[in-house]
């Protein structure tokens, strides 16, 4: 859509907004699973310069709200970082 | 072939009645008099049926005990479907039955998308006007209703996913308070509307019959075209603000009571509305103000 | 006389639907609505390609059905979902209960099934620790009274319902499948060391103690009424457990070891007697050792359907009202000692009167 990017889960059956940024990192989150430092690094590649403190949070806080809607959870054993 | 208001009141009183609107089927019995004349008098000229007909919905408006039929008498209803809710006092008797099929439609339709909008359609162009309480929404499909479009719904704007057409479930619009007067004198007649209710827990409640036209096309659907949002200010100045695909997509998702159920078909629906539609939000402080905007967004954006 | 029952004809024998009239299907549509069969139903229809071959309304009618059963289970799976992340850091079993477990394991009897709660049962000992943990998680208890608050912890077999304020569905955390006031209270140890892994910490009854659980819940627990979808549950778990040949035996076992022999006879009884569920006849055997004296079960016979259906035309109230609140007393009995009863059922007379009083009130 013009501004925002819809999902559908099939699984809840809930919809939510995504802005570009957060589906970078949903996106990053969907190829391989990985921990929080690992998203930071795949993001600067991207973005070819290193992120800020308040991007950083913001990419916490982000994935802090992903777990929230159930788009993503914990792993029993921790990945390499 | 209609059914003669004698055998209607009949079956009304006894085993119950069918009553056809839109693509719901109720079987509606009610016990008491004066809520029966009242119930005919607002769904004069809609489609009773005798039977036999496979039936959606089954309503029984009745007293609790049979005391309290004569002594302060009281109203139950039982519309088979975990509702919950006090008795009202016979006064507000019509009140009841208007609960009753609401409660009915709300919990029982998964074969329509739901808005709680209303919906209206002019020259094939169908209107969705979504909104909460006491923004004014039922006010101005009633003036739209008796100002040259088709009235579809005030209460549920029901939605097919599949076919992605708007159909028509013309229920007695529930006006409360000012607007009561309002409207009265925008239509001109007192015939299509009810008594007034005092005292209920919305206020002063009164019905107000569809035209005739609307009722007679109820089984005719329309695409929906426009989306238009009304908040109502009687200090605000006159205001149309477009919305984005997203905010259309957003507001149409809250003022449906099925999404959640219904899932992926409606999730589709509803993008397809948010894309093709032209969506606003308009603020108004006059019926007749609201009418003017309605009109020129229309006439101003729909290709 | 019951067994003429047009419902029970339909799901006996879904094809059968293909014959109803107009009167027929409304009484079928009725009587399933009510006891929660319509998306059953529906879900045979149109597994047996009957569906288009039925009224258009009544299509619509089954259309809607399917949604509803549809809608209600993704909501139950994702709330075990996030119940399986608010318990993430638990690592004892949690296992699921009831319905929740037949669609989570996709058992037959769970298609088209409409569940609007959740049963989970897990060690007494770790009930703080669950209840903790879901708390964290933005779960919340409804409000009720002290009394109720109290009588479910200490006598009842599950805490108040929790649910999540953005969900809203009704979590029931069990720490046994029995009230512990009754007498056959069973060692809900065995059970729970049989329960079988799904995924994670998420486990579910072993087959047998599922369908024993089943069993318990309609003919020991008070929930006769309305209940001929829990036969009908059982009845389907029966068709596909015997599936394989030891399950019989396994089973009869179990209900000896766990103290359930007795219904398990009326449950085995009145699945073969109403849905005419294929029992080998040792088995019927076996469990007519157990089979109550002739007084009783005569009783029982002549009660069951009325409250299994307490709907159908032509039923005189008194006697349905009498059926009912027998096998209603029956339940309650075996649950309380006789002075709980009573100060129980005044307790629950009186708050009836109290909300009555209110409403009034409210109305005034």
């Amino acid at each position: 859509m013009d501004d925002a990017h819809i999902i559908y889960d099939r699984r809840s059956g809930h919809s939510q907004a995504m802005n570009n940024f957060a589906r970078e990192i949903f996106d990053i989150i969907t190829d391989e699973p990985c921990g929080l430092s690992k998203i930071i690094n795949e993001l600067q590649g991207i973005l070819e310069q290193p992120l800020s403190d308040t991007l950083k949070l913001q990419v916490e806080r982000t994935v802090v709200e992903f777990d929230k809607m159930g788009l993503i959870e914990p792993m029993k054993f921790k990945n390499k970082e | 072939m209609s059914l003669d208001s004698r055998t209607i009141k009949h079956h009304l009183s006894g085993q119950g009645i069918l009553m056809s609107i839109g693509p719901i089927c109720t079987r509606i019995s009610i016990k008491f008099p004066s809520i029966r004349d009242d119930f005919l008098h607002i769904y004069k000229g809609y489609s009773f049926l005798e039977g036999p007909e496979i039936t959606d919905f089954y309503l029984d408006v009745y007293g609790r005990n049979f005391y309290r039929r004569y002594l302060r008498p009281q109203v139950a209803i039982n519309t088979l479907m975990n509702d919950n809710y006090v008795p009202l006092p016979v006064s507000m008797g019509l009140l009841s039955v208007e609960m009753g099929m609401n409660w009915q439609m709300a919990v029982g339709c998964k074969t329509h998308i739901l808005f709680h909008a209303g919906v209206l359609e002019k020259n094939g162009v169908g209107l969705i006007i979504p909104a909460i309480s006491g923004s004014g929404k039922s006010t101005l499909s009633a003036g739209l209703a008796y100002n040259g479009w088709r009235f579809f719904s005030d209460e549920f704007g029901l939605l097919d996913a599949d076919s992605g057409e708007l159909c028509s479930y013309p229920r007695p619009v529930s006006l409360k308070n000012e607007s009561i007067s309002v409207i009265k004198e925008w239509v001109g007649m007192d015939e299509p509307f009810s008594r007034e209710y005092e005292g209920t827990p919305k206020g002063t409640i009164c019905y107000l019959r569809p035209p005739n036209s609307s009722i007679e096309n109820m089984h005719k659907t329309v695409q929906p075209r426009v989306v238009i949002h009304p908040v109502f200010n009687p200090d605000a100045k006159p205001d149309i603000k477009p919305l984005t695909e997203t905010m259309a997509f957003f507001r149409l998702v809250r003022s449906s009571a099925n999404y959640g159920d219904i899932g992926e078909p409606a999730f589709h629906a509803l993008a397809k509305i948010a894309k093709e539609c032209i969506s606003c939000e308009i603020t108004y402080s006059s019926l007749e103000e609201g009418i003017q905007l309605v009109n020129k967004f229309i006439d101003e954006n729909l290709p | 006389m019951m067994k003429n029952n047009l419902l029970l004809k339909v799901l006996k024998n879904p094809v059968t639907m293909l014959d109803l009239d107009i009167k027929g299907w409304n009484s079928v549509l009725f009587e399933a609505q009510m006891l929660k069969l319509r998306g059953r139903l529906a879900n045979d229809a149109s597994e047996l390609g009957l569906l288009e071959k039925l009224p258009s309304k009544v299509q619509k009618i089954f259309i809607n059905a399917k949604i509803e059963a549809e809608s209600g289970q993704r909501k139950i799976m994702w709330e075990v979902n996030r119940i399986r992340r608010a318990l993430f850091e638990f690592e004892e079993k949690i296992i699921l209960v009831k319905g929740s477990a037949y669609i989570a394991k996709g058992l037959n009897c769970a298609a088209g099934r409409t569940s609007v709660d959740i049963d989970i049962l897990v060690a007494k000992k770790n009930l703080d620790i669950v209840e903790n943990h879901l708390f964290i998680a933005g779960y919340g208890s409804q409000t009720m009274s002290e009394y109720d608050q109290l009588y479910y912890r200490e006598w009842g077999h599950e805490l108040p319902p929790l649910l999540h304020p953005d969900r809203m569905v009704e979590v029931d955390v069990h720490h046994t499948i029995l009230q512990v006031t009754n007498k056959l209270s069973p060692n809900i140890d065995t059970i729970i060391n049989a329960a079988e892994q799904l995924e994670d910490n998420i486990y579910l009854l072993c087959r047998e103690d599922m369908l024993l659980h089943s069993i318990v819940h309609q003919f020991v627990d008070g929930t006769v009424k309305a209940s001929l979808r829990n036969l009908l549950e059982q009845s389907d778990m029966i068709k596909e457990f015997s599936l394989d040949p030891d399950f019989w035996q396994r089973f009869m076992d179990r209900a000896e070891e766990l103290n359930f022999s007795r219904p398990v006879f009326y449950c085995l009884h009145y699945c073969k007697y109403f849905l005419n569920t294929n029992i080998p006849d040792n088995v019927m055997i076996r469990a007519q050792k157990s089979a109550p004296g002739p007084l009783i079960r005569k009783l029982m016979d002549m009660m069951i359907f009325r409250v299994m259906v307490p709907f159908g035309e032509n039923r005189s109230k008194l006697s349905d009202y009498l059926a009912t609140n027998g096998l209603y007393m029956r339940s309650h009995l075996l649950r309380m000692p006789p002075v709980m009863l009573a100060t129980h059922l005044t307790r629950k007379l009186y708050r009836r009167f109290d909300i009555s009083v209110r409403a009034l009130k409210k109305s005034a």
